[in-house]
């Protein structure tokens, strides 16, 4: 929000690298409503698009419903997947400046891949987080509208259940800076998975838990 | 689901993205040096809890497939790439398996 007046310049290519994520996105949202449509019903399926704004949230939310648990168990598992919001915007306050209430507003549009793309810029991050978070709601509304109305989604599921860890992994890549980043996203990983074989009940906080481990490692090439 | 479900899910999740982006102080600059190393470690902790479920068992080959042709690429350090490399791999495995 305190960012230089050349924010058309920086609003293009923003646009521009976040545009394939967005078709990802939407592919997404195709799946997510679909499902959501038959699970729902139309209108809770688009509603929760237009409120969550979260595929990680919103299909885990599809799935345990479908499983019969219960608001209790739901709330809690939202819970926990959203505690790695609490790391993305901590992590983002000491890049943006501007008021509270504009921070507020563009905390609306945090979530991981405009984070990945607005820390992987390094520079005019307002923009950047408002640019492709914009654009990802969009495709995301397009996609649940489309499934809802009855797109294909065959054999989408399958590639879905793909598509978060490589965008995951792609996230990571971009992020990472130089040696120490990717050295520290490899331990990460590592951590997380070996969290799953030994300690299966905290595996849903895992990667924080992992990550601001390997944060507090100190830097090996300073 | 209910509406008020609804409404509670999206309370908890703006809430979890705004509550420390709007309501957190400027950060000192040591702290915000131990941030800055959080970003990569995070997405690759995501990647390896959607690849590993609870109790060890893996995703499906294609996945990993998918995962390990994302991996790859990271030189390139490139989501486009990554999301490319991972979809290929993703198909040529679903199609030999």
């Amino acid at each position: 929000m305190t960012e230089p007046a050349d924010t058309a310049s920086v609003l293009r290519p923003s646009l521009l690298a976040a545009a394939p994520l967005a078709a990802a996105i939407g592919v997404f949202g195709i799946v997510y409503g679909a499902a959501g449509a038959v699970e729902f019903g139309a209108p809770l399926t688009i509603a929760m698009s237009l409120v969550v704004f979260s595929g990680a949230v919103q299909f885990a939310v599809l799935g345990l419903l479908a499983g019969g648990a219960g608001a209790a168990a739901v709330l809690v598992t939202v819970l926990a997947l959203n505690a790695r919001n609490l790391v993305l915007g901590a992590v983002l306050r000491s890049r943006l400046g501007g008021t509270r209430w504009q921070r507020a507003g563009m905390a609306w549009f945090l979530v991981d891949e405009s984070f990945g793309l607005a820390v992987a810029a390094r520079k005019h991050t307002a923009t950047v987080l408002l640019a492709s978070g914009v654009l990802f709601y969009a495709a995301w509304q397009v996609g649940t509208v489309l499934g809802v109305l009855g797109a294909q989604a065959v054999g989408l599921e399958g590639v879905a259940s793909a598509v978060f860890p490589v965008l995951f992994i792609g996230l990571a890549a971009i992020t990472a800076g130089g040696r120490d980043g990717v050295t520290r996203a490899i331990a990460a990983g590592l951590l997380v998975a070996g969290s799953a074989f030994l300690v299966p009940d905290l595996h849903a906080f895992a990667p924080i838990i992992a990550a601001v481990l390997v944060a507090l490692l100190p830097r090996r090439d300073g | 689901m209910s509406w008020e479900l609804l409404a509670g899910l999206g309370i908890l999740t703006y809430g979890s993205r705004a509550v420390a982006l709007a309501l957190l102080p400027t950060v000192p600059p040591r702290l915000a040096a131990i941030m800055d190393r959080m970003p990569s470690a995070l997405f690759a902790g995501l990647a390896a809890h959607a690849l590993v479920i609870p109790g060890g068992v893996l995703a499906e080959p294609p996945v990993l497939a998918a995962a390990a042709g994302a991996m790859a690429v990271t030189p390139f350090r490139s989501v486009p790439i990554c999301l490319a490399a991972g979809l290929a791999a993703y198909g040529l495995t679903a199609l030999i398996g």
